[in-house]
């Protein structure tokens, strides 16, 4: 299965993403922002970093490239899409999900392992979650607080579209301790934590058993493979 | 696991760099219209707040409060006419702002 990694000016975490899609068993695609062409690709995943400087709103001037337009078009038919950090707010840029991030409550830039609860299991991204497991995987951000109207919310929880809250504490602000979310349809999936950051024993979050040895990003990439398999 | 491939961005990019015009005319006066935004009231505003947590120090107790927006100044080669301003404003609401977290506050010509 071949999942494509959008590569805007400013993208950071483009080649972890191809790590993590590999470490999963599936064949990353690199895609450039300029292109139409996504390459006949099963799935696609909105890196992190500050895309175009954060010039204008973060996200805001990605959710225009050409690129980008084929995304929204294909994922109007069900492709799976995935933005993280930077990626979420190119979808929340986009339209693909609603609400908005503004900067952090406090200020801060905030780099830490970060505890959610997955709370949505229908997803093409978290099919292979057990419904309300706790997962630690890192959050690095400047501008992750989630805001939405409040009619946005309560139809976000009435369907059930809060895919990950925050636990234990709320780094950023988050509405509802909001920390990702999912279109109607449950192919699209943005969070501003990081899961491509803890796919391999030795570089993830710390675990109770033993240092850096957190995986738990990697049934994101594994949940979608599946996903598209079965398909 | 395999070795990772080199990346490779297949087509570099091949971005098409819009015309900005007479470069002197850019500088000088030309027709414009301008689009202020503000972030929404009831949003924290941390520039703002710096700003005039700052002004606070150095003395200027009577200033209660500072917020900072943005003033984007949109470019012509000809006179501005009525179908500009009307795509302006529809372009402030879809691309230059974001009405979740800001608003437009002004559309004007210069």
């Amino acid at each position: 299965m071949r999942i494509g990694v959008i590569t805007y000016p400013g993208t950071l975490d483009d080649r972890d993403a191809q790590r993590a899609i590999r470490l999963a068993g599936g064949t990353p695609v690199p895609l450039w922002h300029a292109d139409e062409d996504l390459k006949k690709v099963d799935a696609v995943v909105l890196p992190g970093g500050f895309s175009y400087g954060d010039y204008l709103r973060c996200g805001a001037i990605a959710a225009k490239a050409p690129a980008t337009k084929e995304v929204i078009k294909l994922a109007a038919q069900g492709l799976p899409v995935l933005g993280i950090c930077n990626g979420f707010q190119v979808l929340v840029e986009s339209h693909l999900l609603p609400g908005g991030l503004i900067r952090n409550e406090h200020q801060h830039f905030i780099c830490r392992d970060q505890k959610l609860r997955v709370e949505n299991t229908d997803t093409a991204w978290t099919s292979l979650f057990e419904k309300n497991q706790e997962i630690t995987i890192p959050l690095k951000n400047g501008e992750g607080g989630y805001i939405a109207s409040p009619e946005t919310l309560k139809m976000l929880e009435a369907e059930n579209r809060v895919v990950f809250r925050y636990l234990d504490l709320n780094p950023n602000g988050s509405m509802n301790d909001i920390a990702g979310l999912t279109n109607e349809r449950g192919n699209v999936v943005g969070l501003m934590p990081h899961p491509e950051h803890a796919v391999e024993p030795g570089f993830g979050p710390d675990t109770d058993i033993a240092m850096r040895s957190g995986t738990d990003g990697l049934k994101f990439f594994e949940s979608v493979l599946k996903v598209l398999v079965n398909s | 696991m395999g070795k990772l491939k080199p990346y490779t961005s297949a087509a570099q990019p091949k971005l098409s760099i819009p015309k900005l015009g007479n470069p002197a005319n850019r500088r000088g006066k030309v027709p414009k219209i301008i689009v202020e935004i503000m972030p929404k009231q009831d949003l924290l505003d941390p520039q703002g707040k710096a700003v005039a947590n700052a002004l606070h120090r150095s003395g200027h107790p009577e200033i209660v409060n500072a917020r900072i927006g943005k003033r984007i100044e949109l470019h012509f080669e000809r006179e501005i006419t009525e179908a500009d301003m009307k795509n302006a404003e529809k372009l402030a609401s879809s691309f230059l702002s974001n009405d979740v977290i800001e608003d437009v506050v002004s559309i004007t010509k210069e």
